[in-house]
């Protein structure tokens, strides 16, 4: 075949494929574009907010594009110990559970993926009740007690390191390497440890990758267990119950604090103050979102492929 | 074939279960003190209220929840624009990873009496309305925030299935003279429906599953009649007001049923389509 003979036939199938463009597609262009505004415009409102001059933003001028420039909130939030305190927690904890929980996950799945291993269907069986049978928060929260873990950073970590479904999903992978790997290795010697750390986990990356995503997003975005289990330990709480303290109970106090008599010179000052502290949600939501957001764009790739393979299990 | 290995791994799974070993015994010794503790649930004021709650917030969310990302998928995929497509795409994957902290106050900032949507109330009927504080806004806004965060996520599943249909299928309906339409209806649709078919009965599963943590951030003395569901009544009585043998049967009592349709789901999935959990 020539090569003007190939871009024909392609030329062909091109023209099938696009089949015109008329005023269904126009409104379908418009329809998803307002759309995926729709989805971002929260984004954008805060945006705008965070570095809007603080007056316009308590007056709710802002709406779209910043009004005025102003960083004052974000230099009031990062200068916060406690804020700071918060982020190191969330990423402590992140690190921490991910490593643990996606390493647990690798080896446990290695060892369900063994074809000898005795009654594996059964091991199986028994990690996937608790999936779908759950004794509830309270005796959890019995339990924790019980062993004398509540208000300790093991009641958070030790729970956390057992993920049932990301165990399925590194022995599904595992299991679908190919057998030859094993034996080659097992026939040079090596161990069941050597194979896992030195065959099995460098040929994993694509699984560890969106293991190790989801499990943290999940740890990076949950407040309720810190809530729960860290009742008295608010030093060792993450951003997230920091935020939940700030932006959802805080409103109050605001609202306290209103209808005091002050000099006119004063009051202009505090008027620009209690400004600056509307404005400060903002910066904060910034602060506990821009990571995320920064880390997205690269990680989008594993984030579809984990969406692929944990559709099922909801 | 044994080794420290997979002990160790073995080891790890089975902590889950020493772990969880307990509280089945809990279980057990609250029903070995009888009934009361289930009875006095079904007899409280509270039984109606949060069983319908948690009912009606998770249908209200699974009906419009459920065709939402399809739609999306089907309409996506009409773009043909490569750069465009991408961006519309990126863009609304985003809300799947803000936190329901963030989503909630996002939520109270934007539907605030002072907020952006009360601009556009005040502009058109001269008030604000405050949607947190009046429970007839309390599932719309429920379920709107859960669609606005998770209804890209969801689609991916979709634009996977309508991505693995053989094109030579829209080429055929093209060339007997089938539109745009035609196309959706006879080749998108039956292309996906066998997921779509899936993961309704996968999600009916989980009708007693309203998103607790969303909603102990959402609620509000206010709202609190439309708004409590069993979650946030185990949360508040166990936890707060240390009732907890009493919240324990109200868990198990609704883990049950949970439990009976999840498997009820599966059996039907896997009757209908092949497909199950296990």
């Amino acid at each position: 075949m020539t090569e003007g003979r190939r871009y024909g036939l392609k030329r062909e199938r091109k023209e099938y494929s696009i089949y015109g463009f008329n005023y269904v597609d126009v409104i379908i262009y418009i329809f998803m574009g307002l759309l995926a505004l729709t989805t971002v415009y929260p984004f954008i409102f805060v945006i705008a907010n965070s570095m809007s001059e603080p007056l316009e933003v308590a007056a709710n001028n802002v709406w779209f594009f910043p009004k005025g420039f102003s960083l004052k909130s974000y230099e009031r939030v990062l200068s916060s110990k406690a804020i700071f305190r918060a982020f190191g927690n969330s990423v402590f904890f992140t690190g921490l559970i991910t490593f643990l929980n996606v390493l647990n996950s690798l080896c446990a799945g290695f060892a369900l993926s063994k074809k000898g291993l005795m009654g594996r269907k059964y091991i199986v069986l028994y990690l996937m009740i608790p999936m779908f049978f759950n004794a509830g928060l309270i005796p959890t929260f019995i339990m924790i007690n019980n062993y004398n873990m509540l208000n300790t950073l093991w009641a958070i970590i030790l729970p956390s390191i057992v993920g049932i479904w990301n165990i399925i999903l590194a022995r599904t992978y595992i299991n679908n390497l190919p057998d030859g790997l094993r034996e080659a290795a097992k026939i040079d010697g090596a161990n069941d440890i050597r194979i896992l750390f030195d065959i099995i986990i460098p040929i994993s990356k694509p699984i560890i990758a969106v293991l190790s995503l989801y499990t943290a997003l999940g740890i990076w975005n949950s407040w309720f267990n810190f809530m729960v289990y860290l009742p008295t330990r608010a030093e060792w709480h993450p951003l997230q119950n920091f935020l939940m303290k700030a932006l959802l109970w805080g409103q109050m106090n605001q609202t306290l604090q209103a209808g005091e008599e002050l000099d006119p010179e004063l009051l202009k000052d505090r008027i620009r103050l209690a400004a600056v502290a509307a404005q400060l949600k903002y910066a904060v939501i910034m602060v506990a979102t821009l990571p995320i957001m920064t880390v997205y764009p690269f990680v989008q790739k594993y984030f579809i492929q984990g969406a692929l393979l944990g559709s099922l299990k909801e | 074939m044994f080794n420290y290995l997979p002990f160790f791994g073995l080891s790890i799974a089975f902590q889950d279960y020493q772990l969880g070993k307990p509280i089945l015994s809990f279980g057990d010794s609250v029903t070995w003190v009888g009934l009361k503790h289930f009875r006095d649930f079904i007899n409280s004021i509270f039984f109606k209220r949060v069983f319908t709650n948690t009912i009606r917030l998770s249908v209200t969310n699974l009906l419009w929840g459920f065709w939402v990302p399809i739609v999306f998928a089907i309409l996506l995929n009409e773009i043909r624009t490569k750069w465009y497509k991408k961006t519309v795409q990126t863009l609304v994957y985003l809300p799947y990873f803000i936190s329901t902290v963030i989503v909630v106050a996002l939520l109270v900032t934007l539907t605030s009496p002072g907020g952006v949507i009360n601009k556009v109330n005040i502009a058109l009927a001269g008030k604000p309305i405050n949607y947190m504080q009046d429970p007839k806004y309390f599932d719309f806004l429920y379920v709107a925030s859960g669609i606005w965060k998770s209804f890209g996520y969801s689609s991916i599943i979709y634009l996977a299935a309508i991505s693995a249909i053989d094109p030579t299928l829209y080429e055929a309906v093209t060339i007997d003279g089938g539109n745009r339409y035609h196309r959706m209806r006879h080749v998108t649709l039956p292309g996906i429906l066998p997921t779509v078919v899936i993961l309704l009965i996968l999600s009916i599963g989980g009708i007693l599953g309203a998103n607790t943590e969303k909603i102990l951030l959402m609620y509000n003395t206010a709202t609190m009649d439309r708004a409590d569901v069993i979650g946030t009544y185990v949360y508040r009585i166990g936890l707060i007001n240390m009732k907890y043998s009493y919240t324990t049967a109200v868990g198990l009592f609704s883990n049950i049923i949970n439990f009976c349709l999840v498997i009820g789901a599966n059996l039907i999935s896997r009757k209908v389509t092949d497909h199950s959990l296990w």
